[in-house]
């Protein structure tokens, strides 16, 4: 999700009808500049070099815990029609194969690899599913501030990751697939599974998921998490 | 909760690209521009983006409860878009909340 508005000026955004190593190319109406949004930027046109700024707060659900949580929802109608049957995605996700059989030239994970990607201070990094999908993990970045990521060996393709950055001096400390969030040996919070979520105590931290072939392209040298 | 446009999908539109590369055939696709890894696969706006879309309350909307959607809180408000919808038009150019916001995935 992100702001259309950059400085003093709002962009409205078309399909480009290209890709950039296999991930969305936007074009704005305002200036004709493309825009990448795997690497969130201008790639080319008047903009090039102008960032998006990422909008927190989505997560990909079903409608039914999504309108749980959010009983008072708006729901994007298209013609009359609020859902729509057919996935185009199907086949892509079982097959081995990337887009137009693009492959990764970084080797280290497979192409179709299912990995939580982000940008921290800098550099991208990438941690494969199969390595936090059983009862979640914690990573200790750069910095020395710890990163929780959760999902279930279950989940859905299409659902989100969750994943959450401690505050500077806090930890995550898991013990027989229960997690809590600590600082100085006190509870901060801890995870709930079924909301996946530590309530307030600590925002959710901004990433996607993607498959390794796309994010490698885009990101030469990531960090990989969790080998 | 993640930046969800997800990049599952950002190639993944196979499908819809893949219909697109017949569309393509048949108008005129601009040459690519040179930036190092970008193809060009259709002309512009041959995915149709939305712009100021319609929204109804969830009580009217027409969806069941198992189907995957893009869920977004902003500004004390929520939003739910249908993932094979969003599929089909790649992205949403709308208000979410008071902030002019573009919902991909």
């Amino acid at each position: 999700m992100y702001s259309r508005t950059n400085g003093d000026q709002t962009f409205t955004f078309d399909t480009s009808g290209g890709l950039l190593n296999a991930s969305l190319v936007m074009m704005d109406n305002e200036t004709d500049s493309h825009w990448s949004i795997i690497t969130d930027e201008a790639i080319y046109g008047p903009a090039k070099g102008q960032r998006l700024e990422q909008v927190p707060g989505s997560i990909k659900t079903t409608f039914g815990d999504w309108k749980a949580r959010h009983p008072k929802t708006w729901v994007l109608s298209v013609d009359g029609r609020e859902h729509e049957e057919k996935s185009p995605y199907d086949s892509y996700f079982a097959s081995d194969n990337g887009f137009r059989n693009t492959v990764a030239k970084d080797k280290r994970l497979a192409d179709k690899e299912s990995i939580f990607s982000f940008h921290y201070q800098g550099s991208a990094y990438a941690a494969p599913f199969k390595t936090f999908q059983k009862g979640g993990r914690a990573h200790t970045l750069v910095d020395g501030r710890q990163l929780f990521l959760y999902r279930e060996k279950a989940d859905s393709s299409y659902r989100s990751t969750v994943a959450f950055l401690a505050p500077e001096g806090a930890a995550f400390e898991g013990k027989k697939g229960k997690w809590r969030m600590t600082k100085g040996g006190e509870t901060l919070a801890t995870f709930d599974v079924s909301a996946r979520s530590f309530g307030d105590a600590v925002a959710p931290f901004q990433g996607f998921d993607t498959f390794w072939y796309i994010w490698s392209l885009n990101n030469e040298g990531a960090t990989i998490l969790g080998k | 909760m993640i930046r969800s446009h997800h990049v599952f999908c950002l190639a993944a539109v196979a499908g819809v690209w893949g219909a697109g590369g017949a569309l393509a055939q048949e108008a005129t696709v601009p040459d690519p521009i040179p930036v190092e890894g970008f193809i060009q696969l259709m002309p512009r706006g041959a995915i149709a983006a939305l712009v100021d879309p319609d929204f109804v309350p969830a009580a009217n909307a027409k969806i069941p409860d198992d189907a995957w959607v893009l869920g977004f809180a902003h500004g004390g408000k929520a939003y739910a878009y249908d993932l094979n919808l969003l599929n089909a038009h790649e992205v949403v150019n709308h208000e979410a909340g008071g902030a002019p916001i573009a919902a991909v995935w």
